[in-house]
C-alpha cells in the first residue's frame, strides 16, 4: 500500500514537472522568435538545445522528490514534457508536431540521472 | 473555498488570482450585455454552498442563478447531481428534481414570452435533434461523433482542438486532477462544444461562463490533491514541492494571460471608435436627436443612443434582420447573409413603420448584421427614400429625420438636384464621397 502511494505521488510530481517543463517550452517557442527577430525559430538547433536544457534543470531538481529508478521517472518526464505540443502556440493554433521535441526525453533522463545520488 | 481546501492565505490568493487572469473572463463584459454573465457569482456561491454542504444557501443562490438564463439551469441540475452523487448530500436531490424541472418549464416559458413557437435556443442544436430529449439522445446514439466533437471542436477561428486547451491551459492543467467535478461539468461544456454556432469556441465571448466556475472549482480540488502528494515526501521536500506547484500554475497564468490575453482584447476592441471620435459623434447624435425619439443606427453606434424606448440596429425595423428571439433570427446572425429587400418594398416599409431619426455612417467599424454589399445596397434605399430628409452631416455619419424636406437633405450631402432621373447614382456618389471625409 505503501508503495502504491508512493508511485502515485511520485506520478503526481511528474505531471507537474512535465506541465512546467512543458509550459517553458511553449513559452519559449511562442516568444524567442519575435525577441530575437527570427533568430531562433521553433524547432531549430539553438531553440531544441535550449528545450533541453530547462527538461534537464527540471528533471535534476525533481529527482530527489521522485520514487523509483531514474530512467524510469526520466523518461516518463520526457514524456510528460510533450505536453508542450498540447499548449496553444497562441489563440487559435497548435504548433505543428516535430519528432525532434522529442529531446525532452534523452534531456530528462541525463537530469535523473544528474540528479541521482 | 481555496482557502477551506488548501489551509494557506497565500495559495488561496494565487489560485484567485489564477481565475481571475484566465483570458476567457477578460472580455466577457466588454462585448454588448449578457444576462448569462451575471449568473456567474450565484453559480460559484452555489458550488461554495454545495462544498460546504449548506442546503438553504445553496438554494437562495441556485434561484438567483436560474433566473439569469435558461442554459444555467444545465449548470444547477448537474451541481445538484454532484452534490447528491459524489458528496453524498441527500438534499441535492431536490436540486437535481428542481434543476430538470426548470429545464422543462424555461424553455417553454421562453418561446410563450417571445411569441414564437420554438426555442431559439434549441435550434443551435438541431444537428443532433430538435426537442431537448431528441438532443440527448441524438448525442448518446452517436457517441463517437460527439466524443470527436467534443475534443476536436472547431470554432470560427480557432483550429479543431485548440479551444478546451485553452481553457484548461491557463489553470495549468490541474482540473484534469479532479475528473469527478469535469465529468459533472461536461454537460455544460457539450453546450459549447456541440453548438452550431462556431462563436461559442472563440475564446472571450461570454459563453465559456457556464463552464469557468467547474473549471475554478477543480483547480482548487486539483491543488488539493497535489498538495495531500507532499505527505509522502520527506520534510525537507515539503517546501520543493509547494514551489514546484506554486511556480507551475504561476508560470502559466502569466504565460497565457500574456500570450492569449491582449489578442482576446484586441479582438474585441478593434471595432470600437477612438475615444475623441467617439466624443465628437455623440455630442453630434445628442445635439440633434431629442432623447425621447425612436433612432435606428449601425451597431457601433447604437450604444450611445440606446437609452430611449425604441432604438434598432440599421436596417430594422424597416428590413427585419438578425431581430427578435426567432429560429429564423438567430440564423440571420450566424450566416449573416441577409438579401436587401427590393427598393420600393424598403420605402414602403419606411412610410409604414416609421422611426423618428435614422442615422447612417459612410465607414462604419462593423456592418453586423449586414454583409458589406447588403449594408451599401440598403443605405441607398434609404437615402433615397422622399419620406426622411438629412438634418445633419459631420464627417462621416448623416442624419436622417422623418418627414424632414428630402431635396434641401440632399444639398447637405452634396448631391445636384438637375438630373432627377439619376438621382440614385448622384446620392450613390456622394456616399462615396462621405466614406473619405477626414482621412
Amino acid at each position: 500500500m505503501m508503495q502504491w502511494d508512493k508511485v502515485k505521488a511520485t506520478l503526481a510530481i511528474l505531471f507537474v514537472g512535465g506541465i512546467l517543463a512543458g509550459t517553458i517550452i511553449a513559452a519559449m517557442r511562442s516568444l524567442l522568435p519575435r525577441w530575437t527577430v527570427l533568430a531562433i525559430l521553433p524547432y531549430s538547433p539553438p531553440m531544441l538545445i535550449l528545450e533541453g536544457l530547462v527538461v534537464v534543470h527540471i528533471a535534476f531538481w525533481l529527482r530527489p522528490l521522485t520514487f523509483g529508478h531514474w530512467a524510469l521517472n526520466g523518461l516518463v518526464l520526457g514524456v510528460l514534457a510533450q505536453s508542450a505540443a498540447f499548449i496553444p502556440y497562441d489563440l487559435h493554433s497548435l504548433l505543428p508536431y516535430h519528432w525532434s521535441a522529442m529531446i525532452t526525453v534523452p534531456a530528462a533522463l541525463v537530469g535523473m540521472a544528474l540528479g541521482e545520488r | 473555498m481555496a482557502l477551506r481546501h488548501t489551509q494557506k492565505d497565500w495559495l488561496a490568493a494565487v489560485i484567485a488570482i489564477g481565475y481571475l487572469l484566465h483570458p476567457a473572463l477578460f472580455t466577457m463584459l466588454l462585448f454588448d450585455f449578457h444576462p448569462v454573465l451575471l449568473s456567474i457569482p450565484f453559480v460559484l456561491w452555489a458550488m461554495d454552498a454545495a462544498d460546504e454542504g449548506k442546503p438553504k444557501v445553496f438554494a437562495v443562490a441556485a434561484i438567483f442563478a436560474l433566473a439569469c438564463k435558461e442554459e444555467v439551469s444545465l449548470v444547477i441540475l448537474m451541481l445538484s447531481a454532484y452534490a447528491a452523487v459524489v458528496r453524498k448530500q441527500k438534499w441535492a436531490w431536490w436540486g437535481v428534481v428542481g434543476g430538470l424541472c426548470w429545464i422543462a418549464v424555461v424553455l417553454r416559458l421562453m418561446p410563450f414570452f417571445a411569441g414564437v413557437e420554438h426555442s431559439a435556443y434549441l435550434a443551435l442544436y438541431s444537428r443532433w435533434g430538435k426537442t431537448p430529449l431528441g438532443i440527448v439522445w441524438g448525442i448518446l446514439t452517436r457517441p463517437l461523433e460527439a466524443l470527436r466533437e467534443l475534443v476536436l471542436c472547431q470554432g470560427h477561428a480557432t483550429a479543431p482542438g485548440v479551444y478546451p486547451l485553452l481553457l484548461l491551459f491557463p489553470f495549468a492543467f490541474f482540473p484534469l486532477l479532479a475528473p469527478e467535478i469535469l465529468l459533472f461539468g461536461l454537460p455544460n461544456y457539450a453546450l459549447i462544444a456541440l453548438n452550431e454556432r462556431v462563436t461559442f469556441r472563440e475564446l472571450g465571448y461570454q459563453y465559456a461562463s457556464t463552464i469557468l466556475p467547474w473549471l475554478a472549482v477543480a483547480s482548487v480540488v486539483g491543488w488539493k490533491r497535489l498538495l495531500q502528494v507532499g505527505d509522502e515526501l520527506p520534510k525537507p521536500l515539503h517546501l520543493r514541492w509547494q514551489v514546484l506547484l506554486a511556480l507551475t500554475w504561476c508560470i502559466c497564468v502569466v504565460f497565457s494571460a500574456y500570450r492569449y490575453g491582449p489578442p482576446v482584447v484586441q479582438r474585441f476592441t478593434s471595432d470600437m471608435l477612438p475615444p475623441k471620435e467617439a466624443k465628437v459623434i455623440v455630442e453630434f447624435l445628442n445635439r440633434h436627436i431629442p432623447p425621447d425619439a425612436s433612432v435606428t443606427a449601425p451597431t457601433s453606434l447604437v450604444p450611445p443612443l440606446a437609452h430611449r424606448k425604441r432604438i434598432y440596429m440599421f436596417p430594422n425595423p424597416f428590413q427585419q434582420v438578425a431581430f427578435g428571439p426567432s429560429v429564423e433570427a438567430l440564423k440571420q446572425q450566424i450566416e449573416m447573409r441577409a438579401k436587401p429587400i427590393p427598393v420600393d418594398e424598403f420605402h414602403k416599409r419606411m412610410r409604414e413603420q416609421p422611426v423618428d431619426f435614422i442615422v447612417l455612417k459612410a465607414r462604419p467599424s462593423s456592418y453586423w448584421p449586414l454583409g458589406v454589399d447588403a449594408h451599401e445596397t440598403l443605405v441607398l434605399h434609404t437615402l433615397t427614400c422622399p419620406d426622411y430628409g438629412i438634418i445633419a452631416v459631420q464627417g462621416d455619419v448623416v442624419i436622417l429625420k422623418h418627414k424632414a424636406d428630402f431635396l434641401k437633405g440632399l444639398q447637405l450631402l452634396g448631391v445636384s438636384m438637375k438630373r432627377q432621373k439619376q438621382l440614385r447614382d448622384e446620392i450613390r456618389a456622394a456616399w462615396e464621397r462621405l466614406k473619405s471625409v477626414g482621412r
